[in-house]
């Protein structure tokens, strides 16, 4: 499979470590990746574009939403793996623009501020790090229970 | 009681900053016999030198290998779990809540939190990490760590790849089928 790993990172977080060793694994069974974030301090020989994806405004969202779809188209990507908020918000865009699946995992609880309630851009396969982080999205986010699986961490 | 190597390990930066600022400034100069060793960065300069006991090691690409002959690692997260990989006692505490030193018992709510990095609200109890550390120091608290491979299990890369692959599979399978009809 052909899979895109979507990050925002501007310092090292468990996240980062998470998506470098999941995308590690699957190059290891055949799978072809790509890491798209900000920075990447992990030292690894994966494919690896900086876009700006924690950056907030309106106006970068859209502009990184359609460079990731662009590679996506580039290099025949088939799905996105979301790995933050502002990741998801990119991810969902690029996912409408060119058709890929998108998978997300939350490492964290969200903001359940009105916007993130009113509007899904979580998908509807999601991963939790933990119970918590699930009790969280489908508690507050009032996201459905089902579209929820808790896989930890891989070590 | 001087020799034990406690360390922990967490970004300065945000909730977990604000975690490793009140180690460094208000838990750990308690115990001036014990050194701790804390990585991660950014090196907050303006506490970097208050107590001789604290010593700030800055990002290091080679966590486990400094985690190794430690008698104590204190994180959350990833941090937790590689010090268990290592087999070496923890003291789970992340940016949401204090778990605890390890054991059968709490390990649980430890797995349930992401070891203390994720919990509903902010609310780490000081008191009773300073109180557990204090028992550790002394050997008051000799933790096991003999449960830790059977927890380990659930976190195996490849097994977590396999189940993420599951999940990639039916979210490529969804895309295909129409909205109105699945």
């Amino acid at each position: 499979m052909n899979t895109l790993h979507l990050l925002s990172q501007k310092y090292l977080t468990g996240a980062e470590v998470y998506a470098v060793r999941l995308a590690q694994e699957q190059v290891r069974n055949g799978d072809y990746v790509i890491l798209v974030s900000d920075t990447l301090t992990v030292k690894t020989d994966l494919s690896w574009v900086s876009l700006p994806i924690s950056k907030h405004s309106y106006l970068t969202r859209i502009i990184n939403g359609l460079k990731v779809a662009r590679l996506c188209k580039l290099e025949g990507i088939e799905l996105i793996h979301a790995h933050s908020r502002a990741a998801c918000w990119v991810a969902y865009l690029a996912c409408k623009l060119v058709k890929c699946a998108y998978v997300t995992t939350l490492h964290d609880v969200q903001r359940a501020h009105r916007q993130a309630r009113a509007f899904n851009i979580y998908g509807e396969n999601l991963i939790a790090v933990c119970e918590a982080v699930k009790d969280d999205v489908v508690t507050n986010l009032g996201i459905d229970e089902s579209h929820v699986t808790v896989i930890r961490n891989g070590l | 009681m001087g020799s034990k190597r406690i360390l922990w390990a967490g970004r300065f930066v945000h909730a977990k900053g604000r975690l490793g600022v009140k180690l460094a400034t208000e838990i750990f100069p308690k115990f001036e016999n014990v050194v701790f060793e804390l990585y991660g960065g950014p090196i907050p300069q303006d506490i970097a030198n208050q107590s001789k006991n604290i010593v700030f090691k800055g990002l290091v690409h080679d966590l486990q290998q400094h985690m190794r002959d430690a008698d104590l690692v204190l994180g959350g997260g990833r941090v937790a779990l590689e010090a268990m990989q290592q087999g070496i006692p923890v003291m789970a505490v992340g940016q949401k809540c204090y778990v605890g030193i390890l054991n059968e018992k709490n390990i649980s709510f430890a797995k349930k939190t992401n070891f203390g990095d994720m919990f509903h609200t902010e609310n780490i109890d000081y008191r009773a990490l300073t109180n557990d550390l204090a028992a550790f120091i002394s050997n008051r608290i000799v933790p096991s760590v003999s449960f830790y491979e059977e927890v380990l299990e659930n976190y195996a890369l490849p097994k977590v790849a396999s189940r993420i692959r599951d999940l990639y599979d039916q979210a490529m399978a969804s895309k295909k089928v129409p909205r109105f009809v699945g």
